[in-house]
């Protein structure tokens, strides 16, 4: 039982470092070779697991000439537009200039119910006012809405607009988050004089958020 | 560069895993098969080999540790079990048994010796 745990907590821990070395994607976001890694990993994880009598070695070697096969094609993939093509495949363009391309949903397997519901999926709920639709590698679809149908903005209307800034967290659960600080360029003594301004302190505040522009979100201590 | 540089080391851990697997794995199969070789021997010469059959079980508990690192636990097991009847037999003369065990020894040393190498059988 002890040697099942701690071969457990090994294999957890290269798994873990298996992952993070692919990139942090969800399922749906990885390419075919990513999700094909995927899968082996657990897969050749699982064997050393279930089977004692496996050195457990098999299974960490297994994992890093994975992860070596991973860097390797990506690095290629960047560096070669075939190999990209031959690993990933190809975008489709299903709707073109307005008109559903029928050979390019039999290419792809697709009907056209699986094109509306993807389209709903898009918040598009007229396919009559989809100029291009694109099938990407990872299986979403991208959509360009006609001109006439596109949702009015704020430089449509020309209207000047202040420049967004990125609210960082800056106190989460009591605590002082320093590198959102840093990256915010402010000290801890600024932050007590905004914190103090709001008339609370530190440690009764439950989140608090800042941009460079100096709007402060405080939600407090329950 | 930083994946090339993990991909890089990963690389040379996994030659390096392989390299000492396949020389350490070779290196204590090549003493045992010698050593049941010399058991052999003496068991032809003198009926007894008993001091010989000692040396490969004490020889094979020494290793069985380290290259479990590397080979199948249940084969290491197997070979443990098949010397330590050898031993029992090795006392005792004119037996068959004695030769049967040796063969069925080395068969299974033969074994861990082939799977280290890369073959069409290893591979598909």
């Amino acid at each position: 039982m002890i040697t099942t745990i701690i071969r457990t907590i090994i294999l957890y821990v290269f798994v873990t470092f298996a992952i993070r070395v692919m990139g942090k994607r969800q399922i749906g976001d990885m390419q075919p070779n990513e999700l094909v890694i995927t899968l082996l990993i657990s897969e050749i994880v699982a064997i050393p697991l279930q089977d004692i009598s496996q050195p457990i070695l098999s299974g960490v070697v297994a994992i890093f000439v994975l992860i070596i096969l991973e860097i390797l094609v990506s690095v290629l993939a960047l560096k070669f537009i075939t190999v990209r093509k031959f690993m990933s495949g190809n975008s489709v363009v299903i709707i073109n200039n307005g008109v559903v391309d029928q050979q390019a949903l039999k290419n792809v397997r697709m009907t056209v119910l699986d094109l509306v519901e993807m389209l709903r999926g898009q918040d598009v709920f007229d396919i009559s006012t989809v100029a291009f639709a694109v099938l990407e590698v990872n299986g979403e679809l991208s959509v360009l809405l006609k001109s006439g149908d596109q949702p009015l903005t704020a430089k449509d209307m020309s209207i000047k607009k202040d420049k967004s800034a990125l609210p960082l967290p800056v106190i989460s659960d009591g605590k002082i988050l320093k590198d959102a600080l840093k990256a915010l360029n402010i000290t801890n003594e600024d932050l007590n004089k905004k914190l103090h301004a709001n008339h609370t302190q530190c440690d009764k505040v439950f989140l608090m958020t800042l941009d460079r522009h100096d709007n402060i979100c405080i939600i407090k201590k329950v | 560069m930083k994946r090339l540089i993990i991909a890089a080391v990963l690389l040379v851990l996994v030659i390096t895993t392989y390299l000492s697997s396949f020389f350490y794995i070779n290196k204590c199969c090549n003493n045992a098969k010698m050593l049941l070789e010399n058991s052999v021997v003496e068991y032809k010469k003198q009926k007894t080999a008993e001091p010989e059959a000692l040396k490969l079980e004490k020889y094979w508990d020494e290793k069985e540790k380290t290259l479990s690192v590397f080979v199948n636990h249940d084969r290491i097991d197997d070979i443990e079990k098949a010397i330590s009847l050898l031993n029992v037999y090795a006392k005792s003369k004119d037996n068959e048994l004695f030769y049967e065990y040796a063969e069925n020894v080395g068969v299974l040393i033969h074994q861990i010796l082939e799977d280290t190498k890369v073959s069409m059988h290893s591979v598909f």
